[in-house]
């Protein structure tokens, strides 16, 4: 992807590197909102998600000595808060929770956002970071290595299909 | 193409991952298959549904605010392992400490357990087993050995600090207050047009400036710390000794009486001025001195700049700040040399350790020729950077200026 780093946010990371609090405390400002928003739709719990938002920028701040500025800061960052997310979801992935009959409300737009949330933990990750957040499949396997390009297209397929079958369309 | 066939390739085909050949067969087949154009319809509502989410999720506002007193604790943390006593005495002093603080844990948990057994048979103390009565009886000086340490420890506690005279709006951990105290981990922030003084304990005053942060690491006697992150701040001592250090950016800026002032920009770094007496600044495990009526620029990732005096002419001035942060070299050395006055002495002093041989040589002849060096202070124990000697002529030049 193409550098997006304006002239501004590589004086702020500048200033991080040489051991700025300030300066980063502004580059957290400025992507506040991608962040929290990403760990939100992954978490669906707005504690967690903000526990977990502050860890990324704890973790970016003690990487950003080796970041370097000819990446793309907004996309080094989410990249870290996915995995921030994505280590969350799958601590508990291998004791999943008995299932549980959902009460679904009658529009289908809350319907997607309870049926998203009720994905299992893989489904729920392919299907958010493609088809909310816009993510290519060469993009997915970065958090998927062990899985091959068809691997994450049925599961992403069957995430919508889940969704799809529970909605009035 | 069959139906099960286009069913496969549905979803590629709404993502527009299919080669036209491809596209084309399907756009065929879902004209003429009822059951495919239901399912292609159905596909593309539940992607208009997608489109709808909002695209961002408001965050809480606190988050930043957790991220700094986070980043501000681990830096807390690293400064004290950075700073830790390791000679055999703060050896010995921390072995006894956490000596004591099992033997009082110990303690505490042997109390517990001794009440829940009192809770099921209550017996006395003439009641209990020869074993017990023994570890009671060896632990009670132990247990008024740890008492002692922790009120002497106690008592070297100095805190809270009195805030006075606030003027405008004053905030102690986020919360406003018109008058109180501040303690230790505590965070103090005025606002624009704000201002206050706080009275240290056996230490002095300290005057606060307007949208200055400031915590209070530490108040102990004997290690008093406060961070400046932003803002001003004037110090003005009461006693000859004063335990207190001043940090900004990445510089401790050591109290040694007097008075001084350390203003945070922010992104330019601090400036300290220091009014009477003089201050030590320690870096990287290097000191530096700043006498009064001089001042010194400090930022994060440099070494304390040169200092200057408060008469110091722009031009000498903008000539520190060259060879300090723009890599101004050899020729902003001779331009600081040139420009240096009598009272600039202790700044052409200060450049001596930054530059190269032949430069000390020039410069020191060139101090030498306004204030000799003392006796004990020789041309090559100077050109040498010997610690000793060259602060021994810093003494030597600070009472003549």
């Amino acid at each position: 992807m193409a550098n997006e780093n304006t002239t501004y946010i590589i004086y702020l990371i500048n200033l991080a590197k040489s051991g700025r609090h300030s300066g980063f405390l502004e580059l957290c400002e400025l992507h506040l909102k991608t962040v929290f928003t990403v760990i939100y739709r992954l978490i669906s719990n707005v504690d967690l998600a903000k526990k977990l938002s502050v860890d990324t920028f704890v973790t970016v701040w003690d990487d950003i000595k080796d970041f370097n500025p000819d990446r793309s800061f907004i996309d080094y960052i989410k990249n870290i808060a996915i995995e921030h997310a994505i280590m969350e979801l799958t601590k508990y992935a291998h004791s999943p929770a008995p299932e549980k009959k959902i009460e679904l409300p009658v529009s289908n737009m809350d319907r997607i956002e309870i049926l998203i949330k009720h994905l299992p933990p893989e489904q729920k990750v392919i299907f958010i970071l493609h088809d909310l957040e816009g993510f290519s499949y060469e993009k997915l396997q970065k958090f998927f290595p062990d899985m091959i390009y068809d691997e994450l297209k049925t599961i992403l397929i069957e995430a919508r299909q889940s969704i799809i079958s529970k909605l009035t369309l | 193409m069959t139906c099960e066939e286009v069913k496969i390739s549905l979803h590629d085909y709404v993502d527009q991952q299919l080669n036209d050949q491809m596209k084309r067969e399907i756009a065929f087949h879902i004209r003429s298959c009822e059951n495919c154009l239901t399912e292609y319809k159905k596909l593309t509502k539940f992607f208009l549904y997608l489109k709808e989410f909002p695209a961002v999720q408001e965050p809480p506002k606190d988050i930043v605010e957790m991220v700094r007193i986070t980043l501000l604790h681990q830096s807390n943390q690293l400064y004290d392992a950075k700073h830790r006593d390791d000679s055999p005495r703060g050896r010995k002093l921390r072995q006894e400490k956490e000596k004591q603080a099992r033997i009082l844990y110990n303690q505490q948990k042997a109390g517990e357990r001794r009440d829940k057994k009192q809770k099921v048979k209550n017996p006395s103390f003439f009641t209990l087993n020869k074993e017990l009565k023994r570890t009671i009886i060896t632990l009670l000086p132990l247990f008024a050995i740890a008492l002692g340490y922790f009120i002497y420890d106690l008592h070297k506690y100095n805190y809270p600090w009195e805030v006075r005279n606030i003027n405008g709006v004053l905030l102690i951990n986020g919360t406003t207050i018109a008058n109180g105290n501040w303690s230790q981990d505590e965070t103090l922030t005025t606002e624009d047009n704000s201002s206050a003084t706080v009275l240290i304990p056996k230490i002095g005053t300290l005057d606060i400036g307007p949208l200055s942060v400031l915590n209070l690491v530490r108040a102990k006697d004997g290690s008093n710390e406060i961070q400046i992150n932003r803002g001003t701040v004037t110090i003005n001592n009461s006693i000859d000794m004063p335990e207190l250090i001043v940090k900004a950016e990445n510089v401790d800026i050591i109290d040694r009486g007097g008075q001084f002032t350390v203003q945070n920009t922010g992104y330019e770094g601090a400036i300290i001025s220091v009014k009477f007496a003089f201050v030590e600044l320690e870096y990287n495990g290097d000191t530096y001195y700043i006498d009064e009526n001089y001042s010194c620029k400090v930022r994060s990732g440099f070494r304390p700049g040169i200092p200057f005096h408060k008469d110091a002419s722009d031009s000498l001035k903008a000539a520190i700040e060259n060879f300090d942060y723009k890599n101004g070299g050899e020729s902003a050395v001779e331009k600081i040399i040139a420009l240096a006055k009598e009272h600039d002495a202790l700044t052409l002093l200060a450049l001596i350790p930054q530059v190269k041989q032949l430069q000390r040589q020039i410069i020191f002849q060139e101090i030498s020729n306004r204030f000799p060096p003392p006796e004990s202070v020789t041309r090559a124990g100077i050109l040498r950077l010997e610690q000793e000697m060259l602060y021994r002529w810093w003494v030597e030049i600070e009472w003549q200026i």
